[in-house]
């Protein structure tokens, strides 16, 4: 009698542990988040989650939304419209609306930081000129994959990054660094656009194209990018091919080096590349271009008191007295170097 | 309450100091030391590491010296039995007191991040109620789970270190010496005591068991040199994987660093199994914690159920001292190394200086 009585005692202490326990068919499987704050100052979450009956449209998932005074209220309220409760742990992407990123980014993000269950791996994408709603609807509409399409931009064109949220606050917290995020645009089709830039814990505004691309050059975040230089008849288009960055800084002075190689991939007429002043020409017109982009960046920056390369970053891990200095971005004297080799003229051996 | 015929081999023996180690870090000591000196944390661990081989020589010297089956035996005869009994009921309440507390941090880890909905208390009793079993066992068999235990964890930390290689950044670990003198001084105080803890347990080991005594001394170094390596490579690894503010953040940072893993683009999110080294560690410690509460009680009839008695009283200790994991946090920040400074510590520089400078110990 004794041991079946120890045995049941066993049993329900031991059984007691599976409460967590969660089957397969009762997750709702999150593939990516959005979230919007209403005119009500309400939180508007949107999810597309895994259709696990489906078994034609694998990519198409279900699309529901709730609303609710905080992010973990409105996620709970999802259970009104779907019955199950959110997993969040292999979700891809979050997009927040402008309005968050400029207001509330710090209180938004919180839940995914503090929730066990997420990795915080996914990707942080700022909805803009659009809903981010609006965007995901058209995500699941188009069953558009982020992730690739965020990496092909990232690689192929370089107005992207690929930081995850992880990193994302970790910039955020750091000290002398401005955050940079993703954005995401609606137009005919989703887009990912040009970078939204923060002071502290608020987005001040987007980065253009250009500025972009010199952001992710900098921080070493490219992989290929295009320059041209010249127009017409005179026009030289290469391929920056994995580029080089190398922040340092010397007392007052920051030194950018950036090196790399690159490919002519296409010229106009008068470029006929027969000699080799013509080519350590080229380079200059690249390497000016890429210096003068670097400059204006910073310095257009430098007038919203926003430190785009996160120079007070590295004065304040090298121990700069600088960095106590509250405008130190304007006793920085910065020095860019810019040297990129042109190796390879293209398979034609002259203009044609 | 120790039996005379049971062997024990050095091996079983000296893998104590790096389970005990490496549990009294983990969610405590490192978070402590996190907080307290940010990426200076390594720095004050490696200094703290050279530092504690001071007490450890106080300790080897209790260790090497002792004829008796028990220190418990050691300081009743050496201090008389009044100022004996309240040595070691010191002694005594400090174990209790770090067996609560290192099984409210291993249960409130299992809580948090991987049985959210479960209650921690009822985590606790099936903790228990394990570690009662284990402890019914004699010391050989109790050794030989914990060199497992060893070996799983060594082959887990290896691979955590491979699959998080690429996530290593080492610009993480500036501004070297940030901050504040008397924070690093705090951090290595803190790394002095908590790691006291590893090498009293080996107290639980009579030595006259140990079948190659001969190389024990040897063996020990070797293993408490190992064993602080290690802490030391995990509590830098830590930092230059999160970085000083996002560490900052977390109550268990090594286990969010796990989150990280990544193999080949192919193995990911296998934090929860990768931890489980984090979870052996802290068994093994809570194993040799009541092993060694149940050492100090005497030989009777009710022998064997001591372990289930003992187990049942840390229960409600526990959740006595303990309400919540706020509370758990405070406590342990403003007293746990008082508690080991006090209730281990000094016991053992006392039986020190009497067994050095006041008794004539035999040749």
């Amino acid at each position: 009698m004794k041991r079946y009585i120890l045995t049941f005692i066993v049993i329900v202490l031991y059984f007691g542990g599976l409460n967590s326990v969660r089957e397969l068919g009762d997750l709702a499987i999150v593939k990516a988040v959005s979230i919007d704050l209403n005119d009500e100052g309400k939180y508007e979450i949107s999810a597309i989650i895994i259709d696990t009956k489906e078994k034609e449209n694998k990519d198409k998932g279900l699309l529901i939304s709730s609303v609710g005074n905080s992010v973990h209220e409105a996620a709970r309220n999802m259970v009104d419209v779907s019955s199950k409760k959110l997993y969040i742990a292999h979700m891809e992407s979050l997009i927040i609306s402008e309005k968050i990123a400029r207001e509330d980014l710090e209180n938004t993000l919180d839940f995914f930081i503090r929730d066990n269950e997420g990795s915080n791996s996914f990707f942080l994408f700022i909805a803009k000129d659009a809903k981010a709603k609006e965007c995901l609807e058209k995500i699941n509409e188009e069953e558009i994959d982020l992730v690739p399409f965020l990496k092909s931009t990232q690689k192929y064109k370089g107005n992207a990054n690929i930081k995850s949220l992880n990193d994302v606050v970790k910039i955020l917290l750091e000290k002398g660094r401005s955050l940079c995020v993703n954005t995401i645009s609606l137009e005919d089709n989703i887009k990912i656009n040009n970078m939204a830039y923060f002071k502290n814990y608020e987005m001040i505004g987007y980065l253009s194209e250009n500025e972009s691309i010199t952001y992710n050059l900098v921080i070493n975040e490219v992989d290929n990018i295009l320059e041209s230089v010249g127009e017409e008849n005179s026009l030289v288009i290469v391929e920056i091919v994995e580029p080089k960055t190398k922040v340092n800084v010397k007392d007052c002075n920051v030194n950018i080096d950036v090196k790399g190689v690159a490919h002519i991939t296409q010229t106009g007429k008068n470029i006929t590349l027969d000699n080799i002043q013509e080519k350590e020409n080229i380079e200059i017109m690249i390497n000016n271009k890429i210096r003068d982009e670097i400059y204006s960046l910073f310095d257009n920056k430098r007038k919203e008191e926003v430190d785009i390369f996160g120079i007070g970053n590295l004065l304040y891990r090298k121990k700069n007295i600088l960095y106590n200095n509250e405008n130190y971005l304007n006793n920085i004297n910065l020095l860019v170097n810019v040297d990129i080799d042109i190796v390879n003229t293209g398979g034609i051996k002259k203009a044609w | 309450m120790v039996v005379e015929s049971e062997k024990i081999y050095t091996v079983s023996v000296v893998m104590i100091i790096s389970s005990c180690l490496l549990a009294t870090f983990f969610g405590i000591g490192s978070y402590m030391m996190y907080n307290e000196s940010f990426q200076d944390a390594f720095v004050a661990s490696a200094i703290g590491a050279v530092i504690s081989c001071i007490f450890f020589y106080f300790f080897y010297y209790i260790f090497e010296h002792n004829t008796y089956n028990s220190i418990f035996e050691l300081n009743s005869n050496i201090f008389g039995k009044v100022f004996g009994a309240i040595i070691n009921l010191v002694i005594i309440l400090a174990l209790v007191i770090i067996t609560c507390a290192i099984l409210f941090n291993l249960s409130s880890f299992l809580n948090l991040e991987y049985l959210p909905d479960s209650k921690t208390n009822m985590l606790e009793a099936i903790l228990l109620l394990t570690l009662s079993y284990v402890c019914s066992k004699n010391i050989s068999q109790i050794l030989k789970v914990n060199q497992i235990f060893v070996f799983i964890c060594l082959l887990n930390i290896i691979l955590n270190v491979v699959g998080l290689f690429p996530k290593f950044e080492i610009r993480n670990i500036e501004p070297l010496f940030n901050a504040p003198k008397i924070s690093i001084l705090k951090s290595i105080g803190i790394y002095v005591i908590l790691s006291f803890v590893s090498y009293f347990m080996l107290l639980i080991v009579n030595k006259k068991m140990v079948q190659d005594k001969d190389i024990l001394k040897k063996r020990m170094i070797i293993s408490l040199l190992f064993s602080n390596i290690v802490l030391i490579g995990i509590i830098f690894l830590a930092i230059i994987l999160l970085g000083k503010e996002y560490i900052a953040l977390f109550r268990f940072p090594e286990y969010v660093g796990l989150k990280q893993f990544g193999l080949f683009n192919m193995v990911e999110r296998i934090e929860n199994i990768l931890s489980l080294q984090l979870y052996y560690n802290a068994f093994s410690l809570l194993m040799f914690l009541i092993y060694f509460i149940k050492s100090y009680l005497p030989n009777n009839k009710l022998a064997k159920f001591y372990p289930f008695i003992i187990t049942f009283f840390i229960y409600f200790i526990t959740n006595f001292l303990f309400e919540d994991t706020m509370s758990f946090i405070m406590l342990v920040e403003k007293y746990y190394a008082y508690v080991i400074l006090i209730g281990l510590m000094t016991p053992v520089l006392l039986i020190f200086i009497k067994m050095h400078f006041f008794t004539k110990l035999p040749k």
